[in-house]
């Protein structure tokens, strides 16, 4: 709904995924440039806003980054962006009918999405190395 | 009557900045500031934090920013998250008044700063005349813009949208002199509370603008937010000036006379 506002939009127009300074050196993203964030299920691109308010966790001696992403987008109103929930599994909490988790793990790259059967092979690539399929 | 912005308890929820907009009409402005551009396909991200606005202009009266500011000491803590809702100052020294050719720009019964948009030719003068780069031309309309401290809801006691939709009490309205006792009462409490770096903003009537009629407290230097730390009313000058020119234009005459007069002897 809040999209199709415009003194809504305008507040926060597009959308974009929040790194930590350190994976923005490590992967190459650069401020307000595209990101593409994989998953298991699919990817998308999102607006790159580096922030040291996300800082990477240590856990166990090894560096775990975290990517904030505010779930709103989507290709209708003013204020556009590729939608999250193209991520998840669409498994549902079984008392309220929506997306049970989402947290979840992922890869970032610097660029936009390829779209289109580039896309499958992309989102297929990772699976297979993760392996998740044969 | 006054604005003052308590910046340490906002949560930069950006309802003043929308409520705002909607009471006053002010159009969505989607490309960069200044642009004039109202198609909603050129919106963009500033990259600026959570601030997609930039600054004040014709068509934002109340600019909420986001400013990631370094932990106070080095290395250590976190960074520090400030959010400040900035407007325009309602100077007691106001040089956009002064500079007005029309008269369009008054003092209130309420002592605020009003352009009255019915008298207004969009000369422009005012905009480089105001010390805080808060008044601008609406280009796709040709005349300047600003807050007008609601002089449409006050005028009939209610209080200005932007302090009324605020939900944390951090935009507060009332008579000056309140305003300036509450401001000091909530700086000694948070300078009790450790926070060395809390000032006050524009609330002393002695500085370069004579006080500002919206004055606010801050979390760091006023730099920090992107305000001129210390702003003097851009016409403060001009009578000096203007009695250096007379003195000029009196010694040329008299330099005129005299070659005339001689001219003539000889
Ligand atoms: S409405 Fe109040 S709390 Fe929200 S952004 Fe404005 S000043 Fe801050």
């Amino acid at each position: 709904m809040s999209r199709y506002l415009p003194y809504l939009a305008e507040l926060q127009p597009r959308a974009f995924c929040e790194v930590s300074p350190e994976l923005a050196r490590e992967r190459g993203l650069v401020q307000n440039g595209w990101a593409t964030l994989v998953t298991a299920r699919s990817a998308i691109e999102l607006r790159v806003l580096i922030t040291e308010r996300m800082t990477p966790l240590r856990i166990d001696g090894g560096e775990t980054h975290q990517v904030g992403v505010p779930w709103h987008f989507g290709h209708g109103g003013f204020a556009t962006g590729d939608s999250v929930n193209d991520l998840l599994s669409i498994a549902l909490d079984p008392n309220v009918h929506i997306q049970e988790s989402k947290a979840l793990t992922c890869d970032i790259r610097p660029g936009r999405t390829p779209r289109g059967p580039a896309l499958r092979a992309l989102v297929e690539d990772y699976r297979r190395r993760a392996g998740l399929t044969p | 009557m006054g604005f003052f912005t308590d910046t340490s308890v906002c949560i930069g929820c950006k309802a003043c900045e929308v409520a705002c907009k909607v009471w006053n009409q002010v159009p969505a402005d989607a490309g960069p500031t200044g642009s004039g551009t109202s198609d909603l396909a050129e919106l963009d991200l500033l990259g600026m934090s959570y601030d997609n606005t930039g600054d004040l202009g014709a068509n934002t009266w109340r600019h909420v920013a986001f400013v990631e500011a370094p932990p106070r000491t080095p290395g250590a803590g976190d960074v520090r998250w400030l959010m400040s809702s900035d407007v325009c100052k309602h100077c007691t020294h106001a040089a956009c008044l002064d500079v007005c050719p029309t008269g369009a720009l008054i003092r209130t019964e309420f002592e605020t700063v009003y352009v009255q948009p019915d008298v207004c030719n969009g000369c422009g003068y005012c905009v480089p005349a105001c010390p805080y780069g808060v008044i601008d031309v609406r280009p796709d309309d040709g005349r300047a813009f600003k807050c007008t401290l609601c002089y449409d809801r006050t005028k009939h006691g209610l209080t200005p949208a932007c302090a009324q939709a605020c939900p944390t009490e951090s935009i507060q309205y009332g008579p000056l002199d309140e305003l300036r006792e509450r401001a000091d009462r909530r700086l000694e409490q948070l300078k009790a509370a450790g926070v060395a770096e809390a000032q006050l903003y524009g609330r002393d009537p002695g500085d370069g603008v004579g006080g500002d009629g919206a004055f606010f407290l801050l979390l760091d230097e006023p730099e920090v937010y992107g305000l001129p730390p210390d702003p003097v009313v851009t016409t403060r000058d001009l009578p000096g000036m203007w009695k250096r020119a007379a003195a000029a234009a009196a010694g040329l005459a008299v330099a005129v006379a005299v070659a005339f007069v001689e001219g003539r002897r000889r």
